[in-house]
C-alpha cells in the first residue's frame, strides 16, 4: 500500500548536511571498485582516507548508480549488511561525494562499502576495500 | 457557577495556546465521541480540516473526508481518509495520511440520564513515513502517517451534561520506514527516528456540554498517556530507546457546534496542551490545533 501512494513536494529546503572536506593532507588507506547486484548498474570506486586522525569515505567522480528510493552508504562486515555502520543517505546518484566515518572502525572487519536501499532492504552495489 | 467554570476554562485554554507545546493525537481523539442525531439518519458525510502548529513551528494542514453509515438505532460504521501538508524550515511536502474504519455502538435512550458508547476499529497507513525532500530523509514531524497499523478502541459514558471517555490506540503492525538521522541532518531540533517504533497511547477525556438553542459548547480536558519509550535504529543498526518520549500530555479542548434545522451541523474545535512529554519524536506535537468540520446528514 505504502509504495502505491505518491507524495508531492515543493519549495524544497531539505535537511542535507554539508559533506566533509578531503584535502591534500588526507592519506589514501584503502579502495575498492563497486560491483552491482542483479538488475543494478554501478560504476566508480570507494576510497577510505585518513585525515587529521579521522577516517572519511570518498566516492570518485566516475561514481554512478541506478536510482533507488532510500539509498544509503554503509560500511559493513558482510553483504547483504547485518553488521554495519550507516554513513549517511546517498548524496547523489552520480559524481564525487564524501562521507564522515564515525569512531575508528577496524577495516579488517568492516571491509565492504555498500550502496544499500534501507526501505526495501535491497543491496544495490558493493566494493571490497583493499 | 457554570459561567465561572467555563470562563476559567477559556482563560486556561488561551494561556495554553500562548505557551503550549504538545497536543499529540495519533488519530483516536476524533473517534471517541459519536454524534447522535435526534432522528436517526442513515448517512452522514463529513468534510473537515485541521490546522496545527507543530514541532519547530512546522505548519500542518490536515484535510479529511469521512462517511458514517448508521445501522438501526445503535450501530454505526465510520470510514475516514486523511492527508497532510507540511510547511517549515525543512521545506514543504504533501502526502496521503491514513484510512480509518471504526465501528461504533451507542445506547439510544435519549430519555435516560446515562448513555454508553463503545467503538473499535483500525487505522491503516497510506505511507511508510519515509517521505523525502530533495532525496533527503525528513523527520516524523513532516510525515503524513505514522506508518503503523493501529487498533483503536474506546468506551464513553454520558451522564446528563457530563461526558467521559477512555480509549486506547495500539500499533500492531509496524511499517514505519522513516530514515531520518539527526547526525546526518543540517537542521537540528528533531530527534533521530530511523525505522521508528511507537508505543501505545491511552486516552482519558472529561467534558461538559452547554446548550443554547442550536448552539452547543463542549469544553473538555483531554489526557493522552504515551505508555512507553519509542525506539529507533541507530547508525550501527541497534534499536535504541528515545529517552523522555513516554509520558502524559494534557490538552484543553473546546468544541463549538452550530446545528441547522435539517440536522446538518458545523463544528469548530480548538485545542492546546498544558502538560507535555519531554521528547516528542512522533511529530504529532501541536502547540495549537484548530479544526473545522461540516456534517451533512441524510
Amino acid at each position: 500500500m505504502a509504495t502505491l501512494m505518491a507524495a508531492c513536494q515543493k519549495n524544497d529546503v531539505s535537511t542535507a548536511i554539508m559533506p566533509p572536506m578531503i584535502d591534500s593532507s588526507a592519506v589514501l588507506k584503502l579502495s575498492g571498485v563497486f560491483m552491482p547486484t542483479e538488475g543494478i548498474s554501478v560504476a566508480g570506486t570507494a576510497k577510505i582516507y585518513l585525515q587529521s586522525g579521522k577516517y572519511k569515505l570518498g566516492l570518485d567522480s566516475s561514481f554512478a548508480v541506478s536510482e533507488g528510493p532510500d539509498l544509503k552508504i554503509y560500511l559493513a562486515k558482510e553483504y547483504p549488511p547485518t553488521n554495519y555502520i550507516i554513513l549517511g543517505p546517498l548524496q547523489a546518484n552520480s559524481g564525487s561525494q564524501r562521507y564522515n566515518i564515525p569512531d575508528m572502525p577496524d577495516f579488517k572487519q568492516y571491509k565492504y562499502a555498500l550502496v544499500h536501499c534501507q526501505q526495501f532492504n535491497h543491496l544495490f552495489a558493493f566494493a571490497e576495500l583493499k | 457557577m457554570k459561567q465561572i467554570v467555563f470562563f476559567t476554562f477559556l482563560h486556561c485554554l488561551a494561556a495554553a495556546v500562548a505557551n503550549g507545546q504538545g497536543c499529540s493525537d495519533a488519530g483516536f481523539c476524533s473517534f471517541t465521541q459519536h454524534s447522535q442525531p435526534a432522528v436517526i439518519l442513515e448517512n452522514e458525510f463529513v468534510a473537515g480540516a485541521v490546522y496545527g502548529i507543530g514541532e519547530e513551528n512546522v505548519q500542518v494542514a490536515t484535510p479529511y473526508i469521512s462517511y458514517i453509515r448508521r445501522f438501526g438505532k445503535n450501530w454505526q460504521l465510520n470510514s475516514k481518509i486523511t492527508s497532510s501538508y507540511f510547511n517549515g524550515d525543512v521545506g514543504s511536502v504533501f502526502g496521503a495520511g491514513d484510512i480509518y474504519s471504526i465501528a461504533g455502538y451507542s445506547q439510544n435512550n435519549a430519555d435516560k440520564q446515562f448513555r454508553w458508547q463503545f467503538s473499535g476499529g483500525i487505522k491503516i497507513p497510506l505511507t511508510a513515513a519515509n517521505m523525502k525532500i530533495n532525496r533527503q530523509p525528513i523527520p516524523m514531524a513532516y510525515q503524513s502517517s505514522l506508518g503503523t497499523y493501529d487498533f483503536i478502541g474506546s468506551a464513553g459514558l454520558k451522564v446528563k451534561k457530563l461526558d467521559f471517555t477512555t480509549a486506547i490506540q495500539v500499533p500492531f503492525i509496524n511499517r514505519n520506514k522513516n530514515s531520518y538521522f539527526d547526525e546526518f541532518s543540517g537542521h537540528k531540533g528533531f530527534p533521530s527516528t530511523n525505522l521508528f517504533k511507537r508505543q501505545p497511547d491511552v486516552l482519558f477525556r472529561g467534558g461538559y456540554t452547554f446548550k443554547k438553542k442550536n448552539w452547543t459548547l463542549n469544553p473538555n480536558i483531554l489526557n493522552i498517556l504515551h505508555t512507553g519509550k519509542d525506539t529507533y535504529e541507530n547508525i550501527y543498526g541497534k534499536r535504541t530507546a528515545i529517552e523522555g518520549s513516554a509520558g502524559l500530555t494534557v490538552n484543553l479542548n473546546l468544541i463549538t457546534r452550530l446545528a441547522f434545522k435539517n440536522q446538518n451541523y458545523f463544528e469548530v474545535s480548538i485545542a492546546a496542551p498544558v502538560v507535555v512529554r519531554e521528547v516528542r519524536p512522533d511529530g504529532l506535537t501541536r502547540a495549537l490545533t484548530i479544526g473545522i468540520e461540516y456534517h451533512f446528514l441524510q
